[in-house]
């Protein structure tokens, strides 16, 4: 358990020391929420206002930022540089190791969660109750869980070089087809059905009806656990063949 | 002592192409061991069979008694590896703490960096180390399980004098406290300052295995060298006592033998018509290159 923590310890300051996430996954999904609340902060979206509708679409936004591209640039890079092939001779197991980024991907997801909610109370005044204050925070928290693993499959079939590109064009799209940047309200017909395959949109969808005091889509959780366990296998697939590659 | 290492009859088949051949060797305990062998000879192949990188086609790895993939093997081992880097965005001290936290019995941190010649860098970010320091570094991680069984793959490759130097003092500094160090090289300096025994290895086979001096000796690497005069015959130096092999170079002739004090008395004695003499005591260099050329043939 020492070690894990330490292990932890360790992917946590590597992270906070890098300035891109700063900037993509905490002041990116900031600015977006204080500003577009700026200019359509009144407004009613579902039975909810845009200030905490939008709040909810920038937590996801962020919290699944940097769970994909942190995780899968990360990983890419140690596979090309060797470090997992030095790993490899020490007692440290591969599932371990990648737990330990999981978990310290977990701790950063809580910081954003708490950045952009604080903007929510302290600024916007969204209002509230407690309860579903703490119940979508922890849904986001653990509902991150399908994209660090998709995360890990990109840093899995990316190279070195074509990672950051991989992964930001993964991240960018399932953010705006999710709808996270606009309401799928205002996408058109045809576009609405493509978002609701999107994991992102199942994702936000639950924590929205939460804020709309509306019941949590069974639906929801089913597409997003089929993601989750897809990303799994594949990866799982995927390494055991380079892994039998490289042997 | 036991052995630490056992190599059984081993092959790694790529395609057609044998990395390693069939490859029986065992290490004992404490030994000094230097893979020694031409680019490509399968040095680093062989390294990676022993731990457990690379599954062998066939024939059986044994590393502690044990299968080097099983974690409590890798407790008790280090290793440097060729062609990796160190992770980012984390200092020298916050990585080897970090390595530390993977053994049971860790090395001091401190000690770690005085034997990696790094108690300077600690608080410097990995990225900003230059290539002899992140060798080092891989070295002192290499070393931060306080391991019984040391495997150093190229490790001075891409440092400098001064780096080199070092590194040299703290592997004999190590192998005075009874650890095994296995390490390739295509230094024969190195080699030769370092170990207490050399495998050459060669199309992924030993093609000669001894202690360095026996290497030298048996191997014949030692020669006299002279311009012969226009009288002397190749029959008449091949028929003198004591002679390996004779090399004729225009009138250049190279006589190698195991005795070359012997040697020069009959060259004189007979009266040859010679110019230029030179005795050459079998540096590892030409035995090296002996053993390479003739693909070891009868030697071992």
């Amino acid at each position: 358990m020492r070690k894990f923590m330490i292990q932890c310890k360790a992917e946590l300051k590597r992270t906070i020391r890098n300035r891109r996430f700063l900037i993509s996954s905490v002041l990116l999904p900031l600015a977006f929420y204080l500003f577009f609340t700026s200019t359509f902060g009144d407004q009613q979206v579902g039975g909810t206002t845009f200030s905490a509708y939008y709040m909810i679409s920038m937590a996801v936004f962020g919290v699944m930022g940097g769970a994909v591209q942190t995780l899968s640039v990360r990983y890419a890079q140690e596979r090309a540089q060797g470090w997992m092939k030095t790993l490899r001779i020490t007692p440290v197991s591969h599932t371990q190791y990648i737990l330990a980024k999981m978990f310290a991907q977990m701790v950063l997801s809580a910081i954003i969660i708490a950045v952009i909610f604080l903007a929510g109370l302290l600024v916007k005044h969204v209002d509230l109750s407690i309860q579903v204050w703490i119940e979508s925070a922890l849904w986001i928290w653990v509902g991150s869980l399908p994209f660090m693993a998709l995360g890990i499959l990109l840093g899995l079939v990316s190279g070195k070089a074509s990672v950051q590109v991989i992964s930001s064009g993964v991240y960018l799209i399932l953010a705006m087809v999710g709808g996270l940047w606009m309401p799928i309200e205002s996408f058109s017909k045809s576009m609405r059905s493509v978002s609701e395959w999107t994991p992102t949109y199942r994702f936000a969808h639950v924590v929205w009806n939460m804020i709309e005091g509306k019941s949590v889509h069974v639906q929801d959780i089913i597409v997003l656990l089929v993601y989750l366990a897809l990303f799994i296998i594949v990866s799982t697939m995927i390494s055991k063949r380079q892994e039998a590659v490289n042997a | 002592m036991g052995n630490v290492i056992e190599l059984e009859r081993v092959t790694k088949q790529y395609g057609p192409n044998k990395a390693v051949d069939h490859l029986s060797l065992s290490i004992k305990s404490g030994q000094v061991v230097a893979l020694l062998g031409p680019n490509g000879a399968g040095k680093t192949t062989a390294i990676s069979l022993i731990l457990g990188l690379k599954r062998p086609t066939a024939g059986t790895v044994r590393l502690l008694g044990g299968n080097p993939q099983d974690e409590h093997i890798r407790g008790r081992i280090g290793a440097i590896l060729q062609e990796v880097d160190v992770i980012d965005r984390l200092k020298v001290k916050e990585v080897i703490d970090l390595f530390r936290s993977y053994y049971a019995h860790p090395m001091p941190t401190e000690r770690l960096l005085r034997l990696a010649g790094l108690e300077k860098e600690a608080e410097l970010f990995t990225e900003h180390l230059s290539g002899g320091q992140k060798r080092r570094l891989q070295f002192a991680l290499a070393l931060s399980g306080d391991p019984e069984v040391i495997f150093l793959d190229e490790p001075t490759v891409g440092m400098d004098v001064t780096s080199r130097r070092v590194f040299w003092e703290m592997l004999r500094a190590l192998a005075q406290g009874g650890r095994t160090i296995v390490l390739t090289t295509h230094y024969l300096e190195e080699a030769d300052a370092i170990a207490d025994r050399i495998l050459v290895i060669n199309h992924g086979k030993i093609v000669a295995d001894g202690t360095p001096d026996q290497l030298k000796g048996s191997l014949g690497g030692r020669y006299i060298s002279f311009i012969a005069g226009p009288a002397i015959q190749q029959d008449d130096l091949a028929a003198l006592p004591g002679i390996d092999r004779t090399e004729w170079n225009g009138r250049h002739v190279k006589l190698y033998t195991a005795n070359t004090d012997s040697l020069l008395f009959s060259l004189v004695e007979r009266g040859f018509d010679m110019k230029d003499i030179e005795i050459k005591g079998g540096g590892l260099n030409e035995v090296f290159e002996q053993v390479i050329e003739t693909e070891g043939a009868g030697i071992k």
